[in-house]
């Protein structure tokens, strides 16, 4: 059974991506497994290159939010045709996303969303 | 499910339409309540993905409630909701007790 | 009283008032209190403005009052310490005998507590809800 957190917000402009990464972590660092499912505007969060936001813009960077959840264990979902939308390349993406249909994040959120999150 | 926005105000829209669809796929029983704006969703005749969607969730028998004191607030009665969708005197209640007791997943949106 | 064994669990992550959320958290809560539940609420983002004391609305629901009513029935209700340190709530270190961050500024009911509080509820639950966090 694992936590399934859903972010739709991209980063920085709105605290849900960092307060929704925040809550994948800790719930990993006390053995609970988690999906991330970036969802709309929340795949803008699985880009990789943020350059120094916390002395650009006073934000933590999300980027490395999502990269301790890949390396903690967690899962990081994304939604295909939000990606299509925004004109978003496989190649902009970090490592360990894992690219997927939106009808086959709906079944994720059935399947295994015993506990779903939403931010 | 639980559902406090109206239907156009962004893509959760379009989300939990695919989540019915995907729950239905699986046999799955679904109940939709519709709680403060959520209740412009069950409004009749409404046109768009999510009118489809509850109009057919409806015709496949899922529960959809809507909240008699959020509708009546909003200039909407018993007549105003599509065919079929109950109108509840206390669906916080109802809800409540479909969650705990009766239901495998709840996402509120 | 709590006479089930079920636990249901509420995370707000947007303030009072300027929306309903807040509103319809606190009526689910109240309810599943009525049943028996065991309710656990945690505050987060800008949720844990819901923790201001002296809210005083002038014909919105009181949710300020809400929470210390719900409290009063048995919910615990505790609040993101990063958020509320944030928000200026926090007035000193964590008090282990209280097992809350000081803070005149919040109502008794809400202890301000850290995010793991809150993965430690997400684990302990049967179901979890959230409230305006999208």
């Amino acid at each position: 059974m694992a936590i399934v957190v859903t972010i739709t917000q991209p980063p920085f402009g709105h605290e849900n991506a960092f307060a929704g990464l925040y809550v994948g972590s800790a719930s990993l660092s006390k053995g609970l497994d988690v999906m991330v499912l970036l969802l709309g505007d929340g795949v803008y969060n699985a880009r990789k290159g943020q350059v120094d936001p916390l002395k650009n813009i006073f934000m933590p960077p999300t980027e490395n939010q999502v990269q301790d959840i890949i390396d903690m264990g967690g899962r990081v979902i994304i939604e295909k045709e939000a990606l299509w939308e925004r004109g978003i390349a496989p190649s902009e993406l970090l490592e360990g996303i894992e690219v997927m249909e939106s009808s086959r994040m709906m079944d994720i959120i059935i399947e295994n969303g015993e506990k779903v999150v939403g931010f | 499910m639980l559902v406090m926005k109206p239907p156009h105000s962004d893509e959760d829209a379009r989300r939990m339409c695919g989540l019915l669809s995907s729950a239905r796929a699986k046999g799955m029983g679904v109940g939709v309540y519709l709680l403060g704006d959520g209740v412009y969703c069950a409004k009749k005749g409404h046109r768009g993905l999510v009118g489809e969607s509850l109009r057919s969730a409806l015709s496949k028998g899922a529960e959809i409630n809507a909240s008699k004191k959020d509708l009546l607030s909003r200039a909407m009665g018993e007549a105003d909701v599509e065919p079929g969708v109950k109108v509840l005197e206390d669906l916080e209640s109802t809800f409540v007790e479909d969650m705990m007791e009766r239901s495998e997943r709840v996402t509120s949106w | 009283m709590v006479t089930s064994d079920r636990m249901l669990t509420l995370m707000l992550f947007t303030g009072p008032y300027g929306a309903q959320y807040a509103d319809h958290m606190c009526h689910v809560a109240e309810k599943a209190l009525e049943k028996g539940y065991r309710v656990e609420i945690f505050l987060y983002g800008d949720g844990v403005h819901s923790q201001l004391k002296g809210q005083n609305p002038k014909t919105f629901y009181n949710v300020g009052e809400a929470l210390t009513r719900l409290a009063a029935k048995g919910a615990v209700i505790k609040s993101c310490q990063r958020c509320s340190g944030a928000r200026g709530y926090i007035e000193g270190e964590f008090n282990e005998k209280e097992g809350r961050y000081p803070s005149s500024k919040s109502i008794d009911a809400v202890k301000i507590y850290s995010l793991y509080g809150f993965v430690d509820m997400i684990g302990r639950t049967d179901r979890l809800l959230t409230f305006g966090s999208a």
